[in-house]
This record gives structure tokens, C-alpha cells and sequence, in this order.
């Protein structure tokens, strides 16, 4: 995973950190963060706000790192659309919700097959998901 | 005891139906079992030796008397009449099979239980001192916050999928009986100078491969940050903890690697950057899980006592003292009912003695059992003047053996008998110890001497802190079994010393048997606990009397 291409305008987590550390990053104009799942939390630093759209690569649907990815970018602020990656299961749509998650791309031969909008969950997946209880204490940002 | 509200019976109902459809689907190939371990997994369901096992939570051991019932009909339907507690307080059913799981999970909803993350890589069942609520030296009852942390931690849409196991454990106390430090984290209700109370925060503990004591990262952690301080622990462990390698990836693997200030500095970190408004309002919430508890009084009282002849008073004082304990309620004392008489698998019970300590607690605990980490129950508050018609019912079920805290009080794992990851049985060695100590008067004299014993060293029968702790091993195709001395499992938690080379099969109860009369001969009087003898003595000495 991670070697999606949305737009011209992608750039990596690690390479915006750095830019973002120098001050370069006020003259760009970038439409998408790529954000790996293995990525280090220092990597999510900056004005988030400036992404029309980020999205966590995630590796095996049984790594679950990118919850907290995702749970951590909208702690810090982000409000634009929060996009994961990979290798998901129907079953872990609810979850990608509450951790502030808007859509699944899935990928089939690592070429995006389609995109799960996830306030649809429920109807796609087919069946009617429990509603973590915990839910009503994650901020939708 | 805590009453599910609609929320938690609305939840755990549609945990049912959702894995329902999963099992369907798993049955109709539309899952490969690659992705249904994972959600099996999370409901309780292992693949084992026999057939699949499902473990139930008992969150912090507490049980309803309907709930005991509950579990008795489903020993009876669905498997061979029998269910096995655990060290974490939970039961686990051996022969089910895997299309009926979801029509007992069903059965389970119906009596306010589940199975949910009773296994697999998230945050498993709470668990809690077997005493609390009722220990007169506990500093505040930890109930309320074991549910808090349940409720919070059940389907946490973030740690569903962590690194490894994560497991939990409270004690409001100041003996620790629920084994808190050797847990992922162990808190511990402590009042500061201030004479305020909150949580001393232990983390990085557990047994296993490596077994490691937790080590304190936060000194007083105020009641109303718990669950923020909780998510930021997990939060730091699920991003940092390894995943190439299961044997490593526990968090006091990680907190080993990093060390524990680079360890609770990286806590601290997501611990401030966490926004306090879209937390929960503890302060709230733990009044309406606190409101939720039952009252368990009015207890029922008879106050004319049964008359004993002076041969059964005998017998009578004997359990007395050993299986009750004073509580902090004048005239209620609690009871254990021990699952170790040799003639059972230690922690085995059946569906009929279920229903028939059900309906005891019914008559005279407010309709309440408990079970504890030492795999027994508990009847927590019975009046004083009740002790005698509960223990004559008791004896005619042959379930008052007085050997709660003896060397009969063996703690084990399900071994060979059940276990696929295991190495050698652990059950019939646990009963020929027990032989070796049929005897009331002996067992009485020996005092408390705890065995534990694990069939491979995942080390579920908790051996490395056990007085006397034996580990079994496969060597070319033969069970041997380790022996360690010195371990135990209270505030002062300590793994035990290898006494020497692994015994083989027909020599373990021995070795046992001669270790304890070791200690009977050479301890000074009654009063010198065995882990006084083998300080003062030294371990050579035990050496001396196995391999000599």
C-alpha cells in the first residue's frame, strides 16, 4: 500500500514533517497527505487544515494502527475528509467511523476499485452494526 | 451488581446478531478463516484440541444468581454438563460446536452476559480483588470503575486490533489478590496526603514467555482522568508495540525496549494533546454506573442457628475458619466454595452443582456469587447466624472442603486434557498433589502454601508466582516438568527461582510432596510461612531433598 496517486498535489507524511519544519510549507498547495500506518505520530504536524483530504494506508486489516492514526489527526484539529486504505473489513466500518474515519477506498490489485462512503456502512456491509456505546464519546471533529 | 441499562443489553444483543452473520458467513466460505480469526476471536471462540472452547466474562467475577443459571443450561445443551473457571475470573465451555456459538451468545444476552473480548488482541475482561465491597481494610470500593473501564473498553472502535492481549486488573486494597502486578496495567485505589483517592497506575506486567512485574508509571492519577490516561497508554501501545513477532509484542516488551521514562513520556504526551471535551464527564458517568449497582440489602436472615453434635462441630469449625472470612458488616461473613477437591479438575463445576449454588445464594447471599482469581467461588455476605444450614448443605453436595489457601488450593491450567498449545497435562498432576494431602489435620498445619501449575509456558496456570510453581515441558515427545520456588502473586509480586533440572512425570508429586515436608520439618513453628522457611533456609537446601 501507499503508492496511490489521487492528484499531482500528493505528498507524503514524512516529507510534508519536513517541510512543514522548515516553514516551506506555506508556499504549497497540496490536495492530499498520505499518511502510512506505521507512520510516526511527529509525522502529523503542521496545518492539517491545508489537505482537502488525508488519507492512512493501512497495512493487514488485523494491524490496527491505523485507528489510532486516524483517531490522533482528528485530535489535532482536522477537519477536511479522513480517507483509509488497504485491506479493510466490512465489519471494521462502524469502528473507522468512530475514530473519525469519512470513506474506505478499496483497492483490488492496488489499483482504488471503489469508494466506501462510510455513513453507508451499515446498508453496504449488509448487516445492521452494533453502535459502540463508546461512540457518543468520540468527537465527529 | 451491576443492571445492564437499555444501552448495554442493546449492545451486547446486537453483538449476537452480528456474529451470527459473521459465522454464516464463515460457514458459506464468504470469510476465509484467515479473516474470521480476528472476529471469532473477539467473541471468545478458540479452536482447541477437542472442539471450539468459548470463554464468557464474568466482568470482575460477579455473578447473579440467574446469571449461574444461565451458564448451568448451557453446560447442560450445548456441552457435557460442565464449565471450567479461570484465573481471570471468566468460565470456559470445552465441547461446543461452532454453529450453536451464536444461539448461546443469544442465551448469554438473554441473562446480562457475553463473550465479547474474551480473547484475541484487544482489552480483555476486567477483573478485580474477589473481596472488594466487602474487604473492611479497602480503601474504596473499585466496582464502579472495573464497569466504568468495561463499559469503555467494550468494542472501543480504536483497540480492537491491538499488538497483542491487553489485560486489566483492579484492587481497591491493600493486599492485592487480584495479581495486578502482573497485568499490561494494574491499578490500585490509594488515598494521597491530601486524602484524596485515585489510581496508582502500574504498567508493562505479565507472565508468559517472559515474565515480567509491572512497573508504577503514574504515583496518583486522579479517579476523573482514568479512562483519559487509559486511552493514551493503549493509544501509545497500539502505535509503538510490535506486530512481527506475537512472542514480543506485549506492552511490557515495549516498555522493556524504550525503557519506562521514554515509556510514560510519550503517555504523557497523547495524554495532554488529548482534548478534555470529547471525553466522557467521569464524574457523571460514574454516578450513573454507580446508581446501577444493586444494593444487596436487605440480606435474608434466619436467626435460629442449626445445632451441631460435637463430631460435626469439628468439621464445621474446621471450614469455619478456613473457607469464611470476616467482611466489613457486622455479623456477615463471606464463603468460598472450593473448586479443588481432588476429585474434580481444579476450577471444574457442574451444570447441577451450578444450579444448586445458585439457588443457595438465593437463600442466603442476596442472591450474589462471585468467582475469584484463585478459581473458586465466593458466597460474598452470608449472616452469621446462616453459616451452619449453608455448610450442612454444602457437605451433602461434598462442596465444603475445607481447603481454601492449602496446598489442595492448586491453581492450574486446562493442560493437554484441553489445550493445543500445551506441552503436557496439567490437571492430573494438580490431583495427585492433592492426594498427597488428603489428610484435614495436615493441610490445616501446612497453612498456606500456593501451587500453581502451567502445561506450557504461556503460563495460564500462572506458575512463575506461585510459593511452589511447575511448568510443564516436552522433551522428545515426554512430559517433564520445571519446578520453582519463591514466587507469589501478592502486593509483593515475585516470579519464583528454578530449583534445578525439569522431573520427569512420576516424579513431580514426589518432588512436591517432598518440598512441603521439607518445609513441615524445618520451619520454626506454625507461625513461619514457607516463603519464611525457604528465605531463611535457602533454596540449596530444597535442592538437597528433590535431587539428593
Amino acid at each position: 500500500m501507499g503508492n496511490f496517486e489521487f492528484s499531482e498535489n500528493t505528498i507524503g507524511a514524512s516529507e510534508w514533517f519536513e517541510l512543514s519544519r522548515e516553514g516551506g510549507c506555506d508556499e504549497l498547495n497540496p490536495g492530499v497527505l498520505v499518511v502510512a500506518a506505521n507512520s510516526v505520530l511527529e509525522f502529523l504536524a503542521g496545518p492539517l487544515n491545508r489537505f482537502e483530504r488525508i488519507v492512512v494506508t493501512s497495512g493487514d486489516f488485523n494491524d490496527g494502527r491505523f485507528f489510532s492514526i486516524g483517531r490522533q489527526i482528528r485530535l489535532l484539529g482536522y477537519s477536511g475528509r479522513l480517507t483509509v486504505v488497504g485491506n479493510i473489513l466490512p465489519d471494521q466500518y462502524t469502528a473507522l467511523r468512530s475514530c473519525g474515519f469519512d470513506d474506505v477506498l478499496i483497492c483490488e490489485d492496488s489499483a482504488i476499485g471503489g469508494i466506501v462512503v462510510l455513513d453507508q456502512a451499515h446498508a453496504l456491509a449488509g448487516v445492521e452494526y452494533a453502535v459502540p456505546r463508546n461512540l457518543e464519546h468520540f468527537s465527529e471533529a | 451488581m451491576y443492571n445492564y441499562s437499555s444501552n448495554d443489553q442493546q449492545l451486547v444483543d446486537q453483538r449476537v446478531f452480528q456474529f451470527r452473520d459473521q459465522t454464516r458467513r464463515f460457514l458459506a466460505g464468504e470469510l476465509s478463516e484467515e479473516q474470521f480469526r480476528p472476529l471469532r476471536l473477539m467473541n471468545g471462540l478458540y479452536i482447541q484440541r477437542h472442539a471450539p472452547m468459548l470463554r464468557v466474562a464474568i466482568p470482575y467475577g460477579e455473578l447473579s444468581s440467574r446469571q449461574l443459571r444461565g451458564l448451568a443450561s448451557i453446560a447442560e445443551t450445548y456441552d457435557r454438563g460442565f464449565g471450567h473457571f479461570t484465573t481471570r475470573q471468566n468460565i470456559q465451555f470445552n465441547w461446543l460446536k461452532l454453529e450453536q456459538v451464536p444461539d448461546i451468545l443469544e442465551e448469554l444476552a438473554g441473562v446480562q452476559m457475553h463473550a465479547i473480548q474474551t480473547s484475541g488482541s484487544c482489552i480483555r475482561n476486567i477483573t478485580c480483588d474477589h473481596l472488594a465491597g466487602i474487604d473492611a481494610a479497602e480503601v474504596e470500593d473499585p466496582r464502579p470503575w472495573c464497569e466504568l473501564v468495561r463499559q469503555w473498553s467494550t468494542m472501543h472502535p480504536e483497540f480492537q486490533y491491538l499488538p497483542r492481549k491487553f489485560k486489566i486488573a483492579f484492587t481497591g486494597s491493600s493486599t492485592d489478590r487480584a495479581a495486578t502486578m502482573a497485568h499490561d496495567i494494574g491499578l490500585k485505589l490509594i488515598s494521597n496526603s491530601a486524602g484524596e483517592t485515585g489510581f496508582e497506575v502500574h504498567v508493562g506486567g505479565g507472565l508468559g514467555r517472559t515474565p515480567v512485574v509491572a512497573r508504577k508509571i503514574k504515583a496518583f492519577l486522579p479517579k476523573s482522568d482514568l479512562l483519559t490516561y487509559l486511552e493514551a497508554i493503549l493509544r501509545v501501545y497500539n502505535l509503538n508495540g510490535r506486530r512481527d513477532n506475537k512472542y514480543k509484542s506485549r506492552i511490557k516488551i515495549l516498555v522493556k525496549a524504550i525503557g519506562l521514562d521514554a515509556f510514560r513520556g510519550q503517555v504523557e504526551l497523547v495524554f495532554q494533546n488529548l482534548n478534555p471535551n470529547t471525553l466522557l464527564n467521569e464524574n457523571i458517568d460514574i454516578s450513573t454506573v454507580k446508581s446501577r449497582f444493586r444494593s444487596v440489602f436487605p440480606l435474608p436472615v434466619n436467626l435460629v442457628s442449626n445445632k451441631l453434635s460435637a463430631e460435626k462441630h469439628k468439621t464445621f469449625s474446621r471450614w469455619l475458619e478456613n473457607n469464611t472470612l470476616a467482611t466489613k458488616f457486622n455479623s456477615y461473613r463471606s464463603v468460598y466454595i472450593s473448586l479443588k477437591n481432588p476429585d474434580r479438575p481444579p476450577g471444574d463445576l457442574t451444570a447441577g452443582e451450578m444450579r444448586f449454588i445458585a439457588q443457595l445464594a438465593d437463600k442466603y447471599s442476596g442472591s450474589l456469587i462471585r468467582t475469584t482469581h484463585t478459581q473458586n467461588l465466593l458466597l460474598p455476605l452470608v449472616h452469621e447466624s446462616d453459616l451452619v444450614r449453608l455448610w450442612q448443605a454444602l457437605t451433602e453436595a461434598n462442596l465444603s472442603i475445607a481447603n481454601i489457601g492449602t496446598v489442595q488450593d492448586v491453581i492450574c491450567c486446562p493442560g493437554l486434557d484441553f489445550c493445543s498449545l500445551a506441552n503436557t497435562t496439567s490437571i492430573p498432576i494438580a490431583q495427585e498433589i492433592q492426594n498427597r494431602f488428603r489428610d484435614p489435620d495436615e493441610l490445616h498445619a501446612l497453612g498456606d502454601i500456593q501451587i500453581k501449575i502451567s502445561g506450557c509456558m504461556n503460563a495460564c496456570g500462572h506458575h512463575h508466582i506461585g510459593h511452589i510453581g511447575i511448568l510443564g515441558v516436552d522433551k522428545r515427545g515426554e512430559e517433564w516438568f520445571q519446578i520453582t520456588l519463591g514466587g507469589r502473586a501478592d502486593r509483593s509480586l515475585k516470579i519464583g527461582e528454578r530449583l534445578g533440572p525439569a522431573v520427569d512425570r512420576n516424579s513431580i508429586a514426589s518432588a512436591v510432596e517432598s518440598i512441603v515436608r521439607h518445609y513441615l520439618r524445618s520451619r520454626i513453628d506454625q507461625g513461619e510461612h514457607f516463603l519464611g522457611t525457604l528465605n531463611r533456609i535457602g533454596i540449596d537446601s530444597f535442592k538437597e531433598v528433590v535431587y539428593g
